[in-house]
């Protein structure tokens, strides 16, 4: 049975048609989910910079209260020198005789444990501060990676990312100290030492 | 019978009704809806879900070496108001307690005031026993207790000695309450330095704490009163002991018959022949710092102790004249020329000692002057004086001294 040329031609045509037709539909596809990924790393770098200038707000705030907490301290050893130079004081036992003094070791006592907690706290949001960046990095990079390649698998990182910017949000809503806390306060025989010997 | 038109018109009645029926339907609905809402609302409310719990753990896979999470301590306190008010109502007391420390502070320098005076008051009655028993020549403590004047001064001493004592008491009470003050204020400001950054500050605390120390440290009389009965005074003997030693040994002031009644004048306000003077005692110097004259000419005092010297610098006139002074004790110095007076004569002064020097260098007056000063180690002290704009007379040797201590 011969066939029609032209009916050949046709269904060439019409075979040629549904191929390009898949291969447009895979390309777009593929496009589509890489413009995708795209638009995720780039909401993850906007959370990431929205995250670190939340930390960085948080880290400012704790610095400003640890200065006053410090300025307060140094106010109150220099009137415990001034008061031990007065009554010539050498111990601490001669110390704590003289009211001032006594009361203002206490507290000293109290700001040296709410700067210890402070401390802690700003070492902690300056290591965060490091992850994010890090972090912002990395997305960058994949970034580039994704445009390059229009592939790439970043889900292990938008995870890790993710939770840390969970973390840290959460963490930057807690108190940055507990009043009342017994760890860290020095005793006051280590204060009245560092006060003698001026360090 | 039905008519036709009945029939046409029996559907019309229901077509005619059908949009109320719609409308109460669609009523009851909306209502069902709106009881249904609320309902769920009132579940939701009541079951509070939480999208991140409060207490969970930091997340697995963030490594940040976490201290641990601080958590709040319950106020052991019943809480009626919010932190931020109790923390406002904390700031507002730490103005009573400021309040409260400054009424302290007037009333500490009140009782130093009066120890001061007291002291003084004892050294006066011992300058003028000791006047006393010289002149009726008493050489033992049975004679000073016999004679009526001595004995009488012995127990004005001993009582000012008591009163002196006495006042360390609310003295010592008044610094303590100061500082407790200073230290419930000191703590409730450090927790409010922190209070917005840190959980389980104890406002409400504080505030008891204020409150029991406004209450605590509140100068009443019976807070400040005196025991005189506790202290332990020195006995007459004692007293009159001393004194006589000191009478003979020390010498005292020159005797100067006149003395105590033109004393006695200026004292009473008249002090025409103070310019008499040639000795004076504390009294003396006490009643002439305490007059209103502008200018006291005293030239015939050959000396000036330290006490002499510091109750002569509390008088308020203007031009002193103390020209029979030849030598000025350092201690002395320091008292005269802490007097705020504009116009200081020292011309008997010969000499200028390095310590006197530093004293007259920090005088605040406008004219001084020295003309019979012959030596000084150090001409510089003059010429800082000088060079705060005072006018100083100086012999023509010390003022070339002078000339050359400012040109270096």
């Amino acid at each position: 049975m011969n066939r029609n040329p032209a009916d050949t031609g046709t269904k060439l045509f019409s075979n040629a048609r549904r191929i390009a037709a898949l291969l447009l539909l895979w390309v777009g596809t593929a496009l589509a989910a890489g413009a995708e990924k795209e638009a995720e790393l780039n909401l993850t770098l906007h959370n990431l910079t929205e995250a670190a200038r939340l930390v960085a707000a948080r880290a400012a705030t704790a610095a400003a209260v640890l200065a006053q907490l410090q300025g307060h301290s140094e106010a109150l050893e220099a009137e415990i020198q001034e008061e031990r130079r007065r009554v010539r004081a050498l111990t601490l036992r001669q110390a704590l005789r003289v009211r001032r003094i006594d009361y203002n070791l206490q507290l000293m006592q109290q700001a040296a444990a709410y700067a210890a907690q402070l401390e802690s706290r700003l070492a902690y949001l300056r290591a965060a501060e490091t992850r994010l960046n890090s972090y912002r990095e990395q997305v960058r990079d994949d970034r580039v990676m994704l445009r390059t390649l229009d592939n790439l698998d970043s889900s292990f990182l938008l995870s890790q990312v993710r939770e840390t910017i969970e973390e840290l949000h959460r963490q930057c809503t807690v108190p940055l100290l507990v009043a009342g806390k017994a760890d860290g306060i020095p005793g006051l025989e280590t204060l009245w030492n560092d006060i003698v010997q001026g360090r | 019978m039905e008519t036709d038109s009945q029939h046409d018109d029996t559907p019309s009645i229901p077509a005619q009704r059908t949009p109320a029926k719609r409308t109460i339907a669609l009523a009851a609905l909306v209502a069902i809806a709106v009881v249904c809402a609320a309902a769920a609302g009132v579940w939701l409310h009541a079951h509070k879900p939480q999208l991140i719990p409060a207490d969970a753990a930091p997340g697995d896979g963030v490594d940040l070496n976490a201290p641990p999470e601080p958590k709040p301590i319950a106020p052991v306190s019943a809480q009626t108001a919010s932190p931020d008010e109790d923390a406002a109502a904390v700031k507002a007391r730490l103005n009573d307690l400021d309040q409260l420390r400054q009424v302290l502070e007037s009333k500490k320098s009140a009782i130093l005031q009066a120890k001061h005076d007291y002291r003084y008051g004892i050294l006066e009655l011992e300058d003028e026993t000791r006047r006393v028993i010289r002149h009726a020549r008493i050489d033992s403590v049975g004679q000073a207790l016999k004679h009526s004047g001595v004995e009488s001064l012995l127990r004005n001493i001993q009582r000012r000695q008591i009163y002196f004592e006495a006042l360390d008491q609310p003295l010592g009470w008044i610094e303590s309450a100061s500082e407790g003050l200073l230290y419930v204020g000191r703590r409730a400001a450090i927790d409010l330095l922190v209070q917005d950054v840190a959980a389980g500050v104890d406002m409400r605390g504080h505030l008891m704490a204020i409150g029991q120390a406004l209450e605590r440290y509140q100068p009443n009389p019976g807070r400040l009163s005196i025991d005189p009965a506790s202290i332990p005074a020195a006995s007459l003997e004692v007293i009159a002991k001393g004194l006589i030693e000191q009478a003979r040994t020390l010498g005292g002031i020159p005797a100067d018959r006149r003395r105590p009644e033109i004393e006695a004048e200026i004292c009473s306000g008249n002090l025409s022949r103070a310019a008499e003077l040639s000795t004076l005692s504390l009294r003396g110097a006490r009643c002439l710092a305490e007059s209103d004259a502008k200018q006291l000419f005293l030239n015939r005092l050959s000396e000036l102790t330290p006490l002499g010297a510091e109750a002569l610098s509390k008088w308020t006139g203007e031009w002193l004249c103390v020209n029979g002074i030849a030598r000025l004790d350092p201690e002395a110095a320091a008292h005269l020329f802490a007097w705020r007076g504009r116009w200081l004569s020292l011309n008997g002064l010969v000499d200028l000692p390095p310590e006197t020097g530093k004293h007259l260098a920090g005088w605040d007056g406008r004219q001084l002057e020295l003309m019979g000063l012959r030596q000084t180690a150090d001409a510089s002290d003059l010429a800082k004086w000088e060079s705060r704009g005072g006018r100083l007379f100086v012999p023509d040797a010390i003022r070339s001294a002078i000339d050359r201590a400012g040109a270096q």
